[in-house]
């Protein structure tokens, strides 16, 4: 659930969506959702000052409070 | 796709009978009308009596961006997210000062607000750029969940005049906490019309202070 909330705010950003590639690895208390974009889009879902990065890690640890887990956002470069 | 002709007392009517016969909800159609045939006094006595034509749009296709205006999907992205948090909310949409405002409201709707409106911020944040992507054009949207923002609103105004009133008391300037630029337009905007105050922004990236002073010692030195 995680993974495609990243997954679908990702693809609104980017210019090619088909290249939002998002992985899941679970650990016991924490999962780290990696995100892999297309080089062009890096800047497009890391933002100025890393402001678009951020507020999807905002979003994502709303989420996952709700599924009693920390996650953790790597993007991919 | 063929178009059907339809007759109705109203618009409204005729509209509904379009809809049934197309087997298609009402905001899919195609509505033109054709003859609006008013008899009797006024059209207020006797029979009145419209007819449209009406058919079913070609692309009803939801990710198409012809389809879709900014308004609805910046709704359609609030309502997805906000089903990932496993919230299900009312939106409401209008227009004020050439913003989009989306106005949500539900029981856990106060789930999307966070610390200090992190979680709200983060999420107008991420659909504005969306929507800035697909319709190509910047657009100021804001998102309210159960009135958070009025209030928060009315909050700053109250801060602000207690300082303000500081400041004209005392000749010293006083910066506030970091504010967003949302909340710091909302005081500029109280004193822009003020005999006796000035503000303005200081700081760095997207949180700055406002520095309250007194007309004519900006500096706040003597």
């Amino acid at each position: 659930m995680l993974k495609e909330l990243i997954e679908y705010i990702a693809k609104a950003l980017v210019d090619n969506p088909d290249q939002v590639r998002v992985s899941e690895i679970e650990g016991e208390k924490t999962s780290v959702i990696e995100l892999n974009v297309s080089k062009d889009d890096l800047g497009k879902v890391i933002g100025k000052q890393g402001r678009t990065a951020r507020a999807m890690r905002t979003i994502l640890s709303a989420a996952s409070t709700k599924v009693k887990k920390r996650a953790v956002l790597e993007i991919i470069e | 796709m063929d178009s059907i002709e339809v007759e109705g007392k109203t618009y409204e009517e005729a509209v509904k009978k379009a809809s049934i016969e197309l087997n298609e909800e009402e905001k899919n159609l195609d509505i033109e009308v054709k003859e609006v045939d008013t008899k009797g006094i006024l059209g207020l006595l006797g029979s009145k009596k419209v007819i449209i034509t009406a058919r079913v749009r070609e692309t009803k296709n939801p990710e198409n961006p012809v389809e879709l205006t900014p308004e609805q999907y910046s709704e359609n992205l609030l309502k997805e997210i906000s089903a990932f948090l496993d919230l299900s909310l009312n939106v409401k949409i209008y227009h004020q000062n050439e913003r989009i405002m989306l106005l949500v409201q539900g029981d856990n709707g106060d789930l999307l607000i966070g610390k200090d409106g992190e979680i709200l911020d983060a999420l107008q944040y991420l659909i504005r750029l969306a929507v800035a992507k697909k319709f190509k054009q910047n657009l100021k949207i804001l998102i309210d969940v159960n009135g958070y923002r009025e209030k928060k609103k009315k909050a700053l105004t109250i801060m602000a005049k207690r300082l303000a009133d500081k400041v004209k008391r005392t000749g010293r300037r006083i910066k506030t906490d970091p504010l967003n630029p949302y909340e710091r337009r909302i005081i500029h905007t109280l004193f822009k019309h003020n005999r006796f105050i000035t503000t303005k922004s200081e700081g760095e990236g997207h949180t700055k202070k406002v520095v309250i002073s007194p007309v004519g010692n900006k500096d706040g030195k003597r």
